[in-house]
């Protein structure tokens, strides 16, 4: 909500925290920032919102959709992530410092022995000795007999001969058993693949884990769509913006480019290629491909 | 302070800086070139580039710094706001633009420079929007070391509290609804405050104990 106050804008709490999450409309967005670039006091309430919303967030006190506008639109700079390691930290030990405190604040009111409770439970509890000892002395209790019957023992069966003896004669050969030694496969060290489509965008990036070791190269396919061109140029690029390969051109097989990336270009990481049709002397059509490689 | 670095990931500019502006909004660049050029490259912003803007912010130094940080920050936040990931390269970027730009505007332009890096940051963001989506980063795992750091700091500057300040805390981070309650009633109580006044002054506090824990971390980070 927006409120006009003399000649300045003020917004709500709510206003702020729907600024911080990309929640504000159009309208809202422009005057909201506006105002944000000449007024201290907006930009401290900016702050202290940024703060609680972290705080909120540790807590699990956000909706499901909040927590999701939280991660992808609130997390985005490293100041925003140290503070959300810092309300996590704060959460995590108060709440058990607090949670501790409050039990032991709990039994001391338990049993807290000035007070008048405590005093009626003696009493009952002086009252009741009293009456039981009365009570024992008026019953006299009876004598019984011993409660454990006599053991009977029965006499101990004469040794014979070992059961291991009597059914298993000890004069046939142990069998002899015989084991044929396999030789282990020969494992293939295969070149890892990339298969890439249409379908590799940048929210379904193709993922290749790699074992720890050295690989000479990596071997990318695209599979084109209908109407492709006969040759592209190839890029490569990594999640920086670097660009780390290029193909002047490659030839298009069966409605697939075919092509080797040098290891010395990879590692844990997400990564672009862009293929660009070459029709004559300029580049046109230009698609893009993504996979992330794990190690 | 430092000067700030500049990345361009997927352009290069080389134009002349414009003539004398006034605060009329958004700024256009007619003289930025268009072409884009694969490689990445690098721009640094020049000592006297920053000197002048620093200058123009204001005639004493400190309290410059002091606006140029609150810029800086503004503008983070503002493209946060509007999705970027890249904010702060962004600010940054806009940051750069002003500075050179400053020569040429700081004896006509009239309003607050801050509506300056508006429009300036406003440009940068429309052409921020025209480049192809990059993979975003991998994200790593938080290392033992950082957690570490961190637990260390934030002990640090729990311990330079003061006693009231701490109970406060405290209450804020209650999870038990019974003690946060017994809490905040007993400190409200000895501070005299109602209960949004309190915690207003806990999210202060917070706000304080996060500077704290960011200076010390840097420092232990730069600690050899």
């Amino acid at each position: 909500m927006i409120e006009e106050r003399k000649s300045s804008i003020t917004f709500s709490d709510d206003a702020i925290r729907r600024f911080l999450l990309r929640r504000l409309a159009a309208r809202e967005q422009s005057a909201f920032e506006q105002t944000l670039m000449a007024d201290d006091d907006l930009e401290s309430r900016v702050r202290l919102a940024e703060v609680a919303l972290a705080d909120d967030y540790a807590r699990g006190l956000l909706t499901g959709n909040e927590e999701r506008q939280f991660r992808e639109s609130f997390l985005v700079t490293d100041e925003r992530k140290q503070m959300l390691g810092v309300s996590e930290t704060l959460n995590r030990r108060f709440r058990s410092s607090v949670e501790s405190a409050s039990l032991i604040q709990n039994v001391k009111t338990i049993f807290d022995f000035r007070q008048p409770v405590w005093r009626y439970a003696f009493a009952a509890l002086i009252l009741l000795l009293v009456f039981s000892t009365v009570w024992r002395k008026i019953k006299e209790p009876i004598v019984v007999g011993p409660i454990t019957p006599k053991r009977v023992v029965v006499p101990k069966p004469s040794a014979t001969q070992s059961p291991i003896v009597a059914h298993h004669p000890t004069t046939s050969p142990i069998p002899n058993h015989v084991e044929e030694s396999t030789s282990p496969p020969d494992h293939q060290i295969a070149t890892p693949a990339v298969v890439l489509d249409g379908n590799n965008s940048v929210g379904n990036p193709f993922e290749l884990k790699l074992r720890d070791g050295n690989i000479d190269s990596l071997r990318a396919q695209i599979v084109l769509g209908e109407n492709h061109s006969t040759s592209y140029r190839v890029e490569l690029w990594d999640s920086k913006g670097e660009s780390l390969f290029t193909i002047n051109a490659v030839a298009a097989r069966d409605g697939k480019v075919i092509f080797d990336i040098p290891s010395r270009n990879l590692s844990a990481g997400e990564y672009l290629i862009r293929l660009k049709a070459v029709e004559g002397f300029t580049s046109e059509e230009t698609q893009s491909y993504y996979f992330r490689i794990t190690r | 302070m430092r000067a700030t670095r500049i990345r361009c990931p997927h352009q290069s500019w080389d134009r002349t800086a414009g003539g004398s502006e006034r605060d009329k909004g958004p700024v256009t660049d007619d003289s930025y070139s268009p072409s884009m050029s694969p490689a990445r490259k690098l721009n640094e912003l020049r000592q006297d580039d920053f000197d002048r803007l620093l200058a123009w912010l204001d005639s004493n130094r400190e309290r410059a710094a002091i606006r140029y940080e609150q810029i800086r920050w503004r503008l983070i936040a503002i493209l946060a706001s509007r999705g970027c990931a890249d904010a702060e390269e962004l600010a940054d970027e806009t940051i750069d633009r002003v500075s050179r730009r400053v020569a040429d505007i700081q004896a006509t332009y009239v309003g607050d420079p801050a509506i300056y890096f508006l429009g300036v940051m406003n440009n940068v963001h429309h052409e921020y929007l025209k480049r192809p989506p990059l993979p975003r980063l991998v994200e790593h795992r938080e290392d033992v070391e950082v957690t570490e750091r961190l637990h260390h700091c934030l002990e640090i500057c729990l311990s330079k509290l003061a006693p009231h300040a701490r109970e406060i805390i405290e209450q804020y981070y209650a999870e038990d609804k019974r003690a946060k309650i017994n809490l905040r009633k007993r400190i409200a109580a000895k501070l005299g405050v109602t209960n949004s006044n309190l915690r207003l002054r806990a999210l202060r506090i917070r706000a304080k104990l996060q500077q704290c824990i960011q200076q010390c971390v840097e420092v232990s980070e730069a600690r050899p």
